[in-house]
């Protein structure tokens, strides 16, 4: 084969065939990401959001992990901490559920629906962002429920949390590296059923900081309340920027 | 299930970059894919050709170069090939490693026939 090019013309050298004028094959280098597109739209993203006064938070987690309960109790209680100025950009296959459940509380939402897409990119987000007309917010994110795809995808966001309940299991970061390794905090859910599931909490937490030393952790619970406070009062630091990210 | 996504951003950047180009018939793609890079090699491959065969691109062959993991563990320097996002160090045993290769997932050249 014609090392040149890698046409696979046996016979003869690539200066011969352009010398006789034979059609071949010429390798042009291109050497670009994948994701460079979708980088590029989460960048500009970024840009703007960061000109609106708006932080977003990228929530990431398996179906079921309790994005959506953590999401309201949040939203009420950093209300009650008077702040109110949230908006919600919601991440599923199918149905205006989650949204409507955001809507109840006062807050603007935006339903994206993938239908046969496995999580967010940053260009939908974009849309969704331009439809929401806010600024000065804190934007949450929540992300389709896939510990999996969605981890590839920046979607402009300030903070990603990877959302796990104890119900899922303590070596679920040792499952799904990728989500783990990518994401900023780690809020562990469900803590109230400690009791009746195997997981543990520490080693939960050893398992995550094998794959990722910086992580973060809040443990707590959405429906009891346990652990929402610090997890609220971290936010308002972030957002008053006394905390670091 | 997010291969077949990538394998449409593929065929999407080569569309953009051929159209850069202006010329040539193409006949070959080919991709630099790290074996940590969270793309699953086979069902990457099987989505990029369902992908290209429905495109303008259909017949064109595909050549992926796959990139061996190296990790450099930040407490005693060693260079090692992890397995995974979670290998430790096997000099000292330590968890803080950062990957300095096999993340790879990269368009790297196209064949052009002129």
């Amino acid at each position: 084969m014609c090392t040149t090019c890698g046409c696979g013309n046996r016979e003869m050298s690539h200066e011969e065939m352009h010398r006789r004028g034979i059609a071949h094959g010429h390798e042009i280098a291109v050497e670009q990401d994948i994701l460079s597109e979708n980088n590029r739209v989460a960048r500009q993203n970024r840009n703007r959001w960061n000109l609106a006064g708006c932080m977003a938070v990228n929530m990431v987690s398996s179906p079921g992990s309790g994005k959506t309960t953590l999401l309201e109790r949040t939203i009420e209680m950093l209300g009650d901490k008077g702040f109110r100025r949230i908006a919600v950009i919601e991440g599923d296959q199918q149905t205006e559920n989650d949204a409507g459940r955001i809507r109840r509380l006062g807050i603007p939402a935006i339903q994206i629906n993938t239908h046969n897409g496995c999580h967010l990119d940053a260009r939908m987000v974009a849309s969704a962002f331009d439809e929401l007309q806010i600024k000065d917010s804190l934007l949450f994110i929540e992300n389709v429920g896939n510990l999996v795809c969605p981890a590839m995808f920046d979607l402009g966001e300030s903070l990603r949390v990877v959302l796990l309940s104890v119900t899922e299991g303590d070596d679920k970061p040792l499952k799904y590296p990728y989500m783990f390794a990518g994401a900023d905090i780690c809020v562990i859910n469900k803590i109230d059923l400690l009791p009746y599931v195997d997981s543990d909490l520490s080693r939960l937490k050893e398992n995550a900081r094998k794959v990722n030393g910086q992580l973060r952790f809040f443990a707590l619970s959405s429906t009891r309340g346990t652990g929402l406070d610090e997890w609220c009062d971290y936010l308002l630091n972030v957002l008053a920027g006394k905390e670091e990210r | 299930m997010h291969e077949l996504s990538l394998a449409c951003s593929v065929v999407e950047l080569v569309d953009r970059e051929m159209r850069r180009q202006g010329r040539g018939r193409l006949c070959g793609i080919e991709m630099t894919l790290g074996d940590l890079s969270g793309v699953d090699n086979d069902s990457f491959l099987y989505s990029l050709q369902m992908v290209l065969e429905r495109s303008v691109f259909a017949g064109v062959r595909v050549v992926v170069n796959r990139v061996e993991p190296k990790a450099r563990c930040e407490d005693c320097g060693e260079l090692f090939s992890p397995e995974s996002l979670y290998t430790p160090c096997p000099r000292c045993g330590s968890y803080a490693t950062r990957l300095v290769s096999g993340r790879e997932f990269r368009l790297s050249s196209l064949i052009i026939e002129e």
